[in-house]
């Protein structure tokens, strides 16, 4: 499976599409894959890749204020494109409207993508998803549920530029705003994920005593804001008791809820605190459930950097892949993430590139809630997490 | 001093965790591989080979069910030849996109095969409960099969299921491949036999055709030998019956009886001297006569003795014979002949030359050589009664072989049929049998020789070189 990725920073969708286009050199291009910014309509994007990719399927997904291909990070109103030939792969696309009863709606966009293809029945090798933010666990369950457990899900959640719900999701047949996009990947070659968290687990735990769905109101019965506060060393103080976004304040304070034991070391998925009200309730960015433990983690921009790097090393090791043997990488990397580092994203880039050299095609998105699997092969989401998937010409 | 941080611990003990996992998987890997390399190769037929493969995999795996699916050349169907529930046998799948591909060597892992369409036609009674599948190929010199791994479960089957059984089919192919080879080498061993007994039978038909043609070739080759005998013989009685000695006292009695009255007793005493002298002298010449003739009388009972042993399947027995005196004895028996056309015949031949031979056969094959060196000298006496013919034989021998040539100024041949004299029935002669120079190779060969016929051309007389290699025949 080659790829290859191009970005460009034209405002004009279609000037824009047409210059990754002309930069391809691959000999079909079969399949797309893409972030872009909002600048970039859907309608569109749509519109103009039909048009200069008459053949190909295509799966385009928002990223918030630019993305980050082998070339660096691009910072921006971009448009980055993977691009995937189809010797010994096949790419099967779907999109639908979340709706009441995610879950059959995200089983049906999972066989739609495999039957689309006339596969139906045929296990992935592994599938791709973007989708508005919300509702992620309950589609994991339900792609569970169309294919079972064994397929890694990686991908990541629409994201905009200041949450204002201007994301949106594109493919071939549809695009929208609220919508779950699927790309299901079958290959003979192997394609490694790995699902990361770049955080520690502090000593400070509690249990969610009140809440509803990605809504937190108490921890172990006090308003959720407060012991959040207190576990931080009340670096939230002034946010307290008025309606505030803490997207950014709490980029390196998530709460943790353990996602199982490697090596008898729990690891965790993280929700990541959107914002706080005059009632001290805490929103987040995955459900939390009643009676679930929750731990206050703590990162460090240090740690966060090198993490990045790491999640690739990860996926490389988990399937014992050489750089020499990967042809393409697909990444998500949290927005909250990529706010925090700012400016030292470009050393992030760096990491990467220790352990995936430039010439190997690389497109990130940043993403608001990633989705992917986690050290033991369950697919999980979270947010703060780096999600990881390789492509790779090495036979299973 | 650099603080250790708690995530590089973490790293380290996930990758240690890693590690023990994958050689977790290894381990079963090695395992699976063992167990289905001691069963598949103890299996003896192709039934057992994957009967051991489905037990092994649908065992190691976790399989609720595991099944071989056939698919003959040329058919659009798929069945299944052997399974881990006797209910599965005989299902029929029907070939179609998704069973095409696994036979091109692409593994299928179906979450649902409900979805299949190969599936959907056979899900009824126990195999409706199947949910999920993995699907190998098994693809053989002329085998067209598929290694089907079921459950019950939807979605069991993995990457990591398919990399098991990817690495055990390669020893499935390779037993099934062995299998169809050992099988074809059965049915070559089949037709070998069978060829053998072809062969064998007609090789008794040729022994037997061989002996009744031997026994024909060595009748002729009596018949040959006598020839050349008789002709020395016949020469000597055409000799015998013109003998002038005898015509003379024929005649000189006929005038004496007319005239013996009238003869004085001096004149009738001198009379019955010169008959008496005539009479001795006659006598004389029958005795040599009778000399020769004896001896060729007694060639031909030794010809006739030599093949009645022959034919009784006796050894002839081989000594070391004098060159010089098997020649002597054959112009011996020419002398006549050779007398007659005025044939000038040299013997350069080195006394002290041996050869281990049959003597028998030796005389005859020499005879046969000097018949034909006389043959083509009277032939070219017909046409030249002016020319003077000749005979030079030489004998010589060094380390390796005894060199021998009997040379006449006959009337040669076309040096391009000089290899086909000694092919049989081949003659120049008018009267020939195409036997004698035939006969002579075979002799000459049989006794680690080679003998060449060479001519410049008809008219120029014509040479056969004979060379007896030292050691082949005393070997035998």
């Amino acid at each position: 499976m080659q790829t290859q990725c191009f970005t460009s920073s034209n405002e004009n969708t279609m000037d824009a599409i047409k210059e990754c286009v002309e930069r391809c050199t691959l000999p079909k291009i079969s399949h797309v894959i893409g972030f872009a910014s909002i600048s970039h309509g859907p309608q569109d994007i749509k519109t103009c890749l039909k048009e200069i990719l008459p053949n190909a399927s295509f799966h385009i997904s928002s990223s918030c204020q630019g993305t980050m291909t082998q070339e660096g990070v691009k910072r921006g109103d971009v448009i980055s494109l993977m691009f995937f030939e189809g010797k010994e792969a096949s790419f099967g696309t779907s999109i639908a409207k979340k709706e009441r009863g995610i879950r059959e709606i995200a089983k049906k966009v999972v066989k739609d993508s495999i039957s689309n293809i006339d596969r139906a029945g045929e296990t992935p090798s592994a599938i791709w998803i973007t989708g508005s933010p919300g509702a992620e666990e309950k589609i994991l369950e339900g792609i569970k549920n169309a294919v079972g457990s064994n397929v890694p899900v990686v991908g990541g959640s629409s994201a905009d530029n200041e949450i204002t719900g201007k994301w949106f999701q594109v493919t071939n047949d549809d695009h929208a705003n609220e919508s779950l996009a699927v790309t299901s990947f079958f290959s003979e070659n192997v394609i490694s994920a790995s699902f990361h968290c770049g955080y520690n687990a502090s000593p400070y735990k509690g249990v969610i005593t009140k809440s509803n769905g990605r809504t937190v109101y108490e921890i172990d019965n006090r308003p959720a804001a407060l012991v959040y506060n207190e576990w931080s060393g009340n670096r939230f103080s002034d946010f307290l008791g008025a309606h505030n976004t803490i997207l950014s304040e709490s980029g390196l304070f998530p709460l943790g809820r353990k996602a199982g034991e490697f090596a008898d070391i729990p690891y965790y998925k993280l929700s990541h605190p959107e914002s706080v009200d005059e009632t001290n309730k805490i929103t987040f960015f995955t459900d939390i459930e009643e009676g679930e433990e929750v731990v206050f983690m703590e990162g460090d921009i240090e740690e966060l950097i090198k993490r990045s790097g790491k999640a690739i090393n990860s996926a490389m090791k988990v399937s014992e892949l050489e750089p020499e043997e990967i042809t393409g990488c697909l990444m998500t990397f949290c927005a909250g993430c990529m706010l925090t580092l700012d400016f030292r994203m470009d050393e992030a880039f760096d990491e990467i590139s220790h352990y995936l050299p430039s010439h190997i095609p690389l497109l990130a998105g940043f993403t608001f809630g990633e989705q992917g699997q986690l050290v033991e092969g369950e697919n999980a989401h979270g947010n703060l997490m780096f999600s990881v998937i390789l492509f790779s010409n090495k036979r299973i | 001093m650099t603080a250790i941080k708690r995530n590089d611990v973490q790293d380290i003990l996930f990758d240690l965790h890693r590690m023990q996992k994958k050689e977790e998987i290894l381990k079963k890997e090695c395992h699976t591989l063992f167990v289905a390399s001691k069963v598949l190769n103890s299996s003896m037929d192709f039934n057992e080979v994957i009967q051991n493969l489905i037990h092994v995999l649908n065992k190691e795996l976790e399989c609720s069910e595991s099944f071989i699916l056939i698919n003959q050349p040329g058919s659009d169907t798929f069945q299944t030849t052997v399974s881990t529930n006797e209910k599965f046998n005989n299902l029929e799948f029907r070939l179609s996109d998704s069973f095409e591909r696994v036979l091109e060597k692409h593994p299928l892992i179906s979450h649902d095969v409900r979805e299949i369409t190969e599936w959907k036609e056979v899900m009824n009674g126990e195999i409706d409960s199947i949910r999920s599948a993995m699907h190998i190929p098994l693809v053989g010199n002329s085998l067209r099969a598929i290694l089907v791994c079921a459950h019950h479960e939807i979605g069991y089957f993995s990457k990591s299921h398919q990399r098991i059984a990817n690495s055990l089919t390669p020893v499935a192919r390779q037993a099934i491949i062995n299998l169809e080879n050992q099988t074809r080498l059965l049915e070559e061993v089949e037709l070998r036999k069978h060829t053998e007994q072809v062969l064998k039978n007609l090789q008794n038909t040729l022994v037997t055709t061989a002996y009744k043609e031997g026994f024909a070739e060595h009748a002729i080759s009596v018949l040959h030998n006598i020839g050349n005998l008789v002709t020395p013989l016949k020469a000597r009685n055409d000799l015998i019956s013109k003998n002038q000695s005898l015509e003379d006292c024929i005649s000189f009695c006929q005038n004496f009886a007319s005239k013996m009255g009238s003869l004085s007793d001096e004149k009738k005493n001198q009379a019955i001297q010169i008959l008496i002298d005539k009479l001795n002298e006659f006598s004389e010449k029958l005795d040599k006569h009778q000399d020769i003739t004896t001896d060729i009388v007694n060639k031909i009972a030794d010809t006739i003795s030599a093949q009645q042993k022959f034919a009784n399947l006796k050894n002839t027995v081989k000594a070391e014979i004098k060159v010089i005196d098997l020649f002597n004895e054959v112009i011996h028996t020419f002398t006549d002949i050779v007398s007659k056309l005025e044939i000038s015949v040299e013997m350069d031949i080195d006394p002290m030359v041996e050869i281990y031979i049959e003597r028998n056969s030796a005389y005859h094959t020499f005879l046969n050589l000097i018949s034909n060196a006389v043959d083509s000298i009277q032939e070219k006496k017909l046409a030249d009664r002016t020319y003077s013919p000749s005979i030079q034989i030489t004998c010589h021998q060094d380390q390796e072989a005894v060199h021998l040539e009997v040379k006449d100024n006959g009337i040669g041949l076309d040096p391009q049929l000089a290899e086909e004299v000694f092919k049989y029935g081949y003659t120049t002669k008018e009267k020939g049998s195409g036997f004698g120079l035939h006969s002579c190779g075979n002799f000459i060969r049989a006794n680690n020789g080679d003998i060449k016929l060479k001519s410049d051309g008809p008219g120029t007389g014509a040479s056969l070189q004979i060379t007896l290699f030292r050691g082949g025949a005393r070997n035998e």
